[in-house]
């Protein structure tokens, strides 16, 4: 058993956010999906206050060792998703986590109240990787944004609050620092690094958002350091994602200070890879040297 | 495409409602849904 926030967890396996639904993968896999569920917690798209239709195509690129996704946040928006997702989401034989995003510390604050005394709800991960319109600065590159949206919606709720960090930052640990003083109960990195593809034919964007974000293997050396970076600098909880195929991924991320470890484009390839991960990071943690700071 | 059960979004066609993922609500779509040079007119 791994405590996380409080929350006791089978394992220290999850999702990233984004990377799988758990409603659509009930549609194609039936209840197999609840019997042999992958992950020990479900941590959900994020969910914005208005709906997002997200960007248009082409959304993905494959790159050596990895994927440029840019997706645009699709989502039914708080109404649709507080009506259709979260009675589906709740069925689910795991601790559920909501990922939200605002576009201000106002709609950030509606989504923590929205959330913040559901029973269903075990935590809750910010997504900061967008601007705030009212400053133009990108809210979890700038330590002194995070902290003022972190002193604005702690006192909202009394549920964990997991802050996921970008690495599209010139000081992450400076970010987390920021993060913790103001009242996180955790972080969660790293997401996706900017990237981009040229169409070969036309040498414009291949993506129609331009830009997106790189996931996969190809990111993982640049994940452990910063997580590692990360747990040098706080003492809350971490949960630690970046290009994790293996126990062996998982282990080091363990060892670099993680308490949790989340797998994304790795479920890409197989549903059940976050189950395969826990029980080879399970039989390997036994016999491993694990830094006793964590 | 990416994942093929719903998971990564990444196959979405533009349709009269919206997005929708080809792997999980087609394969196979009702063309008068799709916004082609057909269903949407002549200048398309």
């Amino acid at each position: 058993l791994t405590t996380f926030c409080g929350i006791e967890l089978a394992h220290p396996i999850i999702n990233a956010s984004g990377t799988f639904d758990a409603i659509a993968g009930r549609r194609v896999f039936g209840d197999a999906l609840l019997a042999r569920f992958p992950f020990a917690a479900f941590v959900s798209k994020t969910v914005t206050l208005a709906p997002r239709q997200g960007n248009p195509p082409p959304r993905l690129w494959e790159v050596p060792a990895g994927l440029i996704n840019s997706i645009g946040l699709p989502n039914k928006g708080l109404d649709g998703y507080l009506a259709h997702d979260l009675p589906e989401l709740a069925e689910l034989p795991v601790p559920l986590i909501v990922n939200v995003m605002g576009f201000s510390r106002d709609e950030v604050a509606a989504l923590v109240r929205a959330f913040g005394d559901r029973d269903e709800v075990a935590a809750l991960e910010l997504n900061v990787s967008c601007p705030n319109v009212e400053t133009g600065l990108l809210i979890g590159a700038d330590p002194g944004e995070v902290g003022q949206l972190l002193r604005a919606v702690r006192p909202l709720t009394g549920k964990p609050l997991i802050v996921k960090l970008t690495p599209n930052a010139s000081d992450v640990p400076a970010v987390a620092r920021a993060a913790e003083e103001a009242g996180a109960s955790a972080l969660s990195l790293i997401n996706t690094i900017r990237g981009m593809a040229l169409d070969p034919r036309t040498g414009g964007p291949w993506l129609g958002g331009v830009t997106g974000g790189v996931s996969g293997p190809a990111v993982r050396a640049i994940a452990l350091a910063q997580v590692h970076a990360v747990c040098e600098t706080v003492a809350i909880p971490v949960i630690a994602m970046g290009g994790v195929q293996s126990g062996r991924d998982a282990l080091d991320l363990r060892r670099a200070g993680a308490t949790l470890v989340a797998v994304g484009t790795e479920s890409f390839r197989d549903p059940l890879a976050g189950a395969r991960i826990a029980a080879e990071l399970a039989a390997l943690e036994p016999i491993a040297a694990i830094p006793v700071n964590r | 495409m990416a994942c093929g059960y719903g998971a990564c979004f990444g196959c979405v066609v533009a349709t009269r409602d919206g997005y929708v993922r080809l792997c999980v609500d087609g394969p196979v779509l009702d063309a008068a849904r799709l916004q082609t040079a057909l269903t949407l007119g002549a200048g398309h």
